[in-house]
């Protein structure tokens, strides 16, 4: 699902609405510039891994930069981005160079580099140990704050979903079942969502 | 049985016919602004300069047993003086062109398959997409045109390195000169040998770099893709060289009459 609102991939059916453009019949330019107003966070962190911390936090700067009218210089925005996540000091690093939770943290600045007014996350604390996990779950949550975004967070990690939710839907065989606040969906008496919450 | 031959006919008409819509959409690609400059100086240095010496060592052992297998036949016939001529004229009309080629695509082919293939199955394409670059411009479109544009240069190098080779030998064994050898090696030569030899190369660089990319872009999920995207890059642009190169011979062999 993440995917297909980033136009990753193609809905089956339906119609896709961001900032009231319908994604699906954009052209290629203007669903670029789209996506400058959204961040993705992936699974994986995803960074560039021929690239250092600096290049891969200065690639979506090369052709967005002048188009959002960003006067910062790239030098700027990057150690800014860093900053924000706690990672100034990476810069020059190869993301083979840093742990698990450090690669998700420069991916998520990475993501906000173009400072997007949308925040994708996909499973932001998977593969990450607690301690990491909940590092991330409070950067996401102060991010949410100072940039002053919107977040829409895949996960199945109950305690991300606690911290950071304002509203939660449980999807059950990719169908929206039930949706709510976090405390609503906790004392739901559905055998479904009981399930989920158990532990 | 007779399921298993449908099913490998629908397999490969459905790879060519994926090649073919890849192609167009290079072409496409290729002539649209904005212009990826620094990655394709990038993709140039990476494919021409680090495949230099493994070019040069294959170009410099191909003339020396080339030349050494066949001194023997031609000193039977006492046609050693026609030493010169004919190596440089197998060596620039097919051998080195073909050989530095297949080199090229095993060093070459399989990289682009393995680092796309790899891109892909750890999201790093997608998050080129998402951060609104254009992933096929930046990764696919640049190693192409480089490949395109390095293998003839490799190629030229190679059969330079591979006639220096022959010389020696011929210096060594048969006591010529290398003035007189490559006084041979020019007279041989003519532009109707180099013209369309080359032009073919440009032809195999395209094909190394088309077929790579290929594979490496829609690589599977996994890492057995990776390893498959790989192996198949080379397979299947071997293949298609020898394709290439009949068909480059064909059309010479037209126009020469």
């Amino acid at each position: 699902m993440i995917k297909c609102l980033v136009g990753l991939m193609q809905a089956d059916s339906g119609v896709i609405r961001i900032k009231d453009e319908d994604i699906e019949v954009l052209g290629r330019a203007e669903l670029d510039l789209l996506r400058t107003n959204i961040g993705f966070l992936f699974q994986g962190s995803a960074l560039y891994d021929s690239m250092t911390v600096r290049e891969n936090l200065e690639f979506p700067l090369r052709r967005h930069k002048e188009k959002l009218k960003m006067k910062e210089d790239n030098e700027t925005l990057v150690l800014e981005a860093l900053k924000n996540v706690g990672l100034e000091h990476t810069v020059d690093l190869m993301p083979s160079e840093l742990s698990g939770g450090m690669q998700r943290r420069v991916a998520l600045a990475r993501a906000l580099i173009l400072k997007p007014e949308i925040i994708l996350y996909d499973e932001p604390t998977t593969g990450l140990d607690p301690i990491t996990s909940k590092e991330i779950i409070q950067l996401t949550r102060n991010i949410q704050d100072t940039y002053n975004t919107s977040s829409l967070i895949i996960t199945h990690d109950v305690d991300c979903a606690r911290v950071i939710s304002n509203r939660m839907i449980l999807l059950v065989d990719g169908i929206n079942y039930i949706e709510g606040s976090f405390d609503e969906l906790v004392r739901s008496q559905d055998p479904k969502v009981k399930a989920f919450f158990k532990n | 049985m007779e399921n298993n031959i449908w099913y490998k006919t629908r397999a490969f008409f459905e790879e060519a016919g994926g090649i073919v819509i890849f192609t167009g959409r290079f072409f496409s690609e290729v002539f649209k602004p904005p212009f990826e400059f620094k990655e394709l100086l990038r993709q140039c240095y990476q494919m021409g300069n680090k495949s230099l010496l493994l070019v040069g060592v294959t170009g410099f052992i191909l003339g020396l047993v080339f030349t050494l297998q066949s001194r023997p036949t031609l000193m039977e016939f006492g046609a050693e003086s026609w030493m010169p001529s004919m190596v440089s004229i197998s060596i620039v009309r097919e051998i080195g062109s073909v050989i530095i080629a297949l080199i090229c695509a095993g060093k070459i082919g399989s990289g682009i398959g393995a680092e796309l293939g790899s891109m892909r199955v750890t999201e790093q394409i997608d998050a080129m997409e998402v951060s609104g670059t254009n992933p096929f411009k930046y990764l696919v479109v640049t190693r192409i045109v480089a490949t395109t544009l390095m293998l003839p240069l490799l190629v030229l190098i190679g059969d330079a390195i591979a006639l220096f080779g022959s010389a020696i030998i011929e210096n060594l064994k048969g006591e010529v000169s290398f003035l007189l050898y490559f006084n041979q090696v020019f007279d041989a030569l003519t532009f109707a040998d180099l013209i369309p030899a080359t032009i073919k190369t440009f032809f195999f660089g395209f094909a190394i770099g088309l077929v790579g990319c290929y594979k490496g872009y829609y690589c599977s999920k996994g890492t057995m893709g990776v390893g498959e995207a790989s192996n198949s890059a080379v397979v299947y642009t071997s293949m298609l060289l020898f394709v290439i190169d009949f068909i480059a011979v064909f059309v010479a062999d037209i126009f020469n009459g």
